[in-house]
This record gives C-alpha cells, structure tokens and sequence, in this order.
C-alpha cells in the first residue's frame, strides 16, 4: 500500500501493506424523554430534537417541510434509500423514508468545536464522536461530548416550562424492550474485513467469542431482562439480552454479535480521487458494545479491542479459543454476575467468560511481544498491563477494587447495598430499576455514576483538562482537526454539505456567483494537523485554502 | 445464588454473589466498606429514587427501539 505525506509520517504511525492503525471512531444513541408531559408512544422525539436544537452544528438546517428536515444528509439519506441501496434495516421498515422522512439520520450537524457530530436516530440523540488513534483519546472525546449534551440539555430544560424535564440517560435500553446501540468504528483493512466476512468464517466467530466474553469488563449492568430472555435479578450486561444473532448488516432488529455493514467511510470506492491506499480501507462497525461510563471500562472496550483487531489482521488467530455457540454464550455469562457460568468451546472444554478473557490475553501477550502492536495500536503495553490487573482481580472476586473499574460491578455494589439497607425493597421493585436508569442519567445532579466520579470513587484515566480540551479542540492525528477546522474557517455561509470523507463549500466567482466545491478527504489518516496546519496559516481565502488541501492531498 | 432465577442451567460453577463480597472475609469486609461510601456518596440520587414516584419514572422512560 503506498503510504502519503499525510498519513503516516505526520502521525508516526507506521503503513504497511497488510496493517493499518487501529483508529476508531463511536456513534452512540441516548435514551431520551420528557418527564411532566404524557404520551402513550413516549416522548424521544420531542426530547431528541429539543436537545439537538441547543447543539451547534453545520451545516445550519433552515428550512423544515413539515417533519421532512432539508439539511443534505437527510437528503442523501431519502435518495439512497430510494435507490434501494439498504443498509439491512428496511427488510422491517426501519431504515427506509417514512413519509420522505429518513428516521435514522435526521437533522445531521458536524461540530466545529471537535469535528465530531451530533443528529437523531429514531428519537434517539446520536453523539459521533471525532476519529482517534488513541484508546486513551477515545475516554476523552466520549467524555468530552457528554459534556457538550449536558450543556444542551441544560439549556433545553430552561425553556421548557415548568413540571417538565428532558431526561437523558447513557444507557442501552429502556427496561420495556426497547434496545438502542453504543456503536464503535475500527480501521482495518480490506483484506481483514474479507477474512472476517467473506473468506475465513473462524476469524468471525473469533471476535464473537472475544467480543461474548468481554463483557465481564465492558457490562454497564442491568436490573432484569428483556427480551424474551430468562428472568434474572441482574445481569453483566445491558445489550445481551438484544443479540439473537451471530452476523449479520442488520442493526434494529435480529441484532447480531458481529455486524457485517460494508460502508467504509473512506471515500467512494472507484471515485477519481480514489487511491490504494483508501481502496484497501474498510470500517468494522461494532454494535454489540454496551455505553460506559467508567474510564478504565471505556479505555479496555476500545484499547483491547484494537489489539485484538490487530491481531485478527495479522491473520494471528487461534481456533481452539472459538465458542460452539456465541449467542447462547453471551446469554449465559451476562446473566450470571457470579462470573461462574460456563459455556462450552468448539473443541468441547466448558469456560467461564474470565477465564476466556484470559486466554486472548495470553494470545495478545505473545503478539504485543513479537512487535505486533507496534504502530498499530498507541500505548498497547499499558493497555495490556490494565487488562490482566483488571482480569486478576475478576478472577480473583476482589470487587471491592474492580467497582471504581467496572460499570456494572460499581451498579450492582451500590444497588446491593440500598437493598441491604432497606429490607422492604427487592430487585423487583419499581425503585431499584429507578436507580438503575439513574446510575447513567446525564443530570450530574441525580446521575449516581456523577456522584461516584466527583467524589472520587471512580479509577480516573483521563484529566478533566484533557476531556475539557475535546470539548473545544479535535484530535489533531486524523482528519478530524481539518474538518474541524474548515468548518470554523467557512462558517454557516461557506458550508454546504458534510459528510466523513468529504466536505462541500459554497464559494462565490469573480462574478458573485455562487459555485461548489468538494474536498475529498477519503483517509481519516489523513488531513492530520500536522499535515495541513500550514496551509490554514498561508490561506487568506477558502478558495485559496481548498487549492492548498487539494495540492497536498493529492501530493 | 440470590441473583439468579435461572433454573434450567447446570453449567454454573459453585460461587458467590460478588455483592457479598466474592470468595473470602476480606473481600467481603472491603466490599462492605465500600458499599457504605458509595451509598453516602450517591445519597442524593439514592434518596430521589426512594422518596420519589419510581412508578412514574419508569412510565416515562418508553423509548422507540434503537440501532
């Protein structure tokens, strides 16, 4: 693969043909409704666009016929879907127009303050957060736009009159049924996402079996089940209840374990700005995750994952760690927060989910070792070291010290403690599952994971410093700092359409007459500070800087 | 286990409930103590759930499925 200018090198990543850095991305939904105002239906839909109102974003959506927003993603949006170009949703009706409306893509604002973006799918608040490289990165900016959605539900709840509030919580579910999804994004490259999906079928069922057992890290924990899944008091994870698959496109209903959506986000494949090196791009959307709070919850879910994808794409796969059935599996290990249920391997030896966990420890021990990681995944060895600290303590039953680690240790502590001290209540009481949405609720005035963090109480992997610099700075190593940038440099006038890989401006001739122009910015390794700041220095006009970013994208 | 209703299920190693405090004393006395410091540090939002009208709460919280 030919590596460029601004890839690479300004990143100090490494580009070889057959690895790729394991940058990531989240696209996160919100549960979200009104307190004080009834609705048999629910209220998501009026929350969700009250508390998008208060987001800033570009490009500016003026112009509203009826429920059918204008801004040109969701006119994209209605023309693929009238081009029959699905994403796997409409075989149930989700994902196609309703009405000319796209509900999965609705009022789509990019950040100018992070590069990162914000719209509603299906009645849910979605938060994008920017690309990074880092794991460590990821804790910040996910954090960071919390914050950015807490000071839009501030603002939406002081106009709302009085005796209704907007509730927001960083959950998964709504305890009736009602799944919504923590998605992350991995850059791997075209030959990993074919081994994955198309030509060697145990590379999938082996991120099936690391994704079911790790939960025991990544759980946020639940009171209950949904779902049509057995009663349990409580369960390890929030999202296990909704995966009746193991692979599939699909994402709203018969969600699977491993999601198979081919939609890179690094360019058109066959467009002229194409090269090979985006050519052999592709983004591995991961649905299966439950939302975190915790720093070192967050920090294992992202930095473990990119090891592990680095693994995979170094085709260093062991067979003997698959599981004979990965959904039944996740079922068993989530509904056990004894951590003592087993489920059975292909080759027949039952494990515990920490007990698996260990074993790909094992596995990415010897890879990080032989240099695997290197230039792939930042800051891999302390990754590492917190995995097995946190697995040992796991193993071990030492709760005490994983609940300032773990979300769902850190729930079931505190919940077992109010039931403890309060004899009347059981885990079948209308206040305990109270407590459990508010552990996530975004209010820090009510939210328990808040009070937990202020007070001290939560492992801290990230400042407030640093998640307070991505509430007004991108991440400066992919192309997130130049859209970031060009979105502030054009403002609501210059900026037409955004999408990841590309940004459309509105310019005016020596005439004044309005005319279009696209940047294509294909590599999110790309468009990195380092690689473009100088052109936003020599630039005096956007026409004069688009010259300069298409010169050096194309050098 | 008291988490548990799972009744068909016999691939379930003996073990506790991590609540109370996982396979020996001293995790369960660490367990306990910081039970107590996150029920005072979480007192506020404790004391919502409790005092408050839950029923209504969860009403509320009907949400349309998601992705």
């Amino acid at each position: 693969m030919k590596g460029r200018d601004t890839n690479g090198r300004a990143n100090g990543v490494s580009l070889r043909g057959d690895r790729l850095p394991k940058l990531c991305g989240a696209d996160i939904e919100l549960g979200n409704f009104i307190l004080g105002l009834r609705s048999d239906r629910g209220t998501g839909y009026q929350a969700s666009r009250l508390l998008l109102k208060e987001i800033e974003g570009l490009p500016r959506v003026e112009r509203f016929r009826g429920e059918q927003c204008e801004c040109p993603a969701c006119r994209r949006g209605r023309e693929s879907t009238k081009a029959g170009e699905g994403n796997g949703d409409n075989a149930k009706g989700n994902g196609g127009p309703r009405g000319g409306v796209n509900p999965q893509d609705w009022g789509r604002k990019y950040l100018a303050s992070n590069g990162g973006c914000a719209y509603i799918d299906l009645d849910h608040l979605e938060l994008c957060l920017p690309e990074v490289l880092s794991a460590y990165d990821h804790v910040a900016t996910w954090h960071a736009m919390l914050r950015i959605a807490r000071a839009a539900l501030d603002s939406a709840n002081e106009k709302l009159a009085r005796g209704k509030k907007i509730q927001v919580l960083v959950n998964n579910s709504d305890g009736k049924g009602n799944s919504y999804g923590s998605h992350l994004n991995f850059l791997i490259t075209r030959r990993a996402w074919d081994n994955i999906f198309r030509r060697k079928i145990h590379y999938m069922l082996y991120l099936a079996a690391f994704q079911a057992s790790s939960i025991v890290y990544t759980g946020q924990g639940k009171v209950g089940s949904e779902n049509a899944s057995p009663r349990v008091s409580f369960q390890i994870s929030a999202r296990a209840d909704f995966f009746e698959r193991l692979v599939g496109a699909q994402t709203t209903h018969n969600r699977p374990i491993v999601n198979s959506r081919d939609e890179a986000l690094c360019g058109s494949r066959g467009s002229r700005n194409e090269d090979k090196a985006t050519e052999e791009m592709a983004r591995l959307h991961v649905i299966f995750f439950d939302n975190t709070l915790c720093h070192v919850a967050s920090l294992l879910k992202v930095g473990v994952m990119q090891i592990v994808l680095a693994m995979i794409e170094a085709e260093q796969v062991n067979v003997e760690l698959l599981l004979d059935d990965p959904v039944d599996a996740l079922i068993r290990w989530s509904h056990d927060p004894t951590l003592q249920a087993t489920a059975a391997l292909t080759g027949g030896e039952e494990l515990t989910a920490v007990e698996l966990q260990l074993r790909f420890l094992d596995e990415a021990r010897r890879f990080f070792a032989s240099g695997g990681c290197d230039g792939v995944v930042p800051r891999a060895g302390e990754i590492l070291a917190l995995w097995e600290d946190t697995l040992a303590k796991l193993q071990a039953g030492d709760f005490a010290s994983l609940a300032p680690r773990l979300d769902w240790v850190l729930k079931l502590s505190v919940l077992q403690q109010v039931i403890d001290e309060n004899p009347e209540l059981t885990w079948g009481s209308p206040e305990i599952k109270h407590l459990d949405h508010l552990y996530s609720s975004l209010d820090p005035s009510e939210g328990l994971y808040w009070a937990y963090e202020n007070g001290g109480l939560v492992e801290r992997i990230v400042t407030d410093e640093q998640i307070e610099r991505f509430t007004v700075s991108p991440p400066e190593d992919t192309r997130a700092w130049t859209r970031a940038m060009l979105l502030r440099w054009a403002g609501p006038d210059g900026v037409d359409d955004v999408d990841w890989d590309s940004m459309r401006f509105r310019t005016e001739d020596e005439r004044y007459r309005t005319r279009y122009r696209r940047l294509e910015m294909a590599s999110p390794l790309a468009f990195t500070k380092n690689a473009t700041e100088r052109a936003f220095e020599d630039a005096s006009t956007l026409e004069e800087l688009l010259d300069l970013l298409v010169k050096k994208e194309t050098l | 286990m008291r988490l548990r209703e799972r009744t068909d299920d016999d691939r379930v190693r003996s073990g506790q409930n991590p609540a109370d405090g996982g396979t020996n004393d001293a995790n369960l006395n660490r367990l306990r103590l910081a039970g107590q410091d996150l029920l005072t540090a979480g007192a506020d939002a404790i004391q919502k759930a409790l005092s408050g009208d839950s029923e209504r709460f969860l009403a509320a919280t009907r949400q349309q499925g998601g992705q």
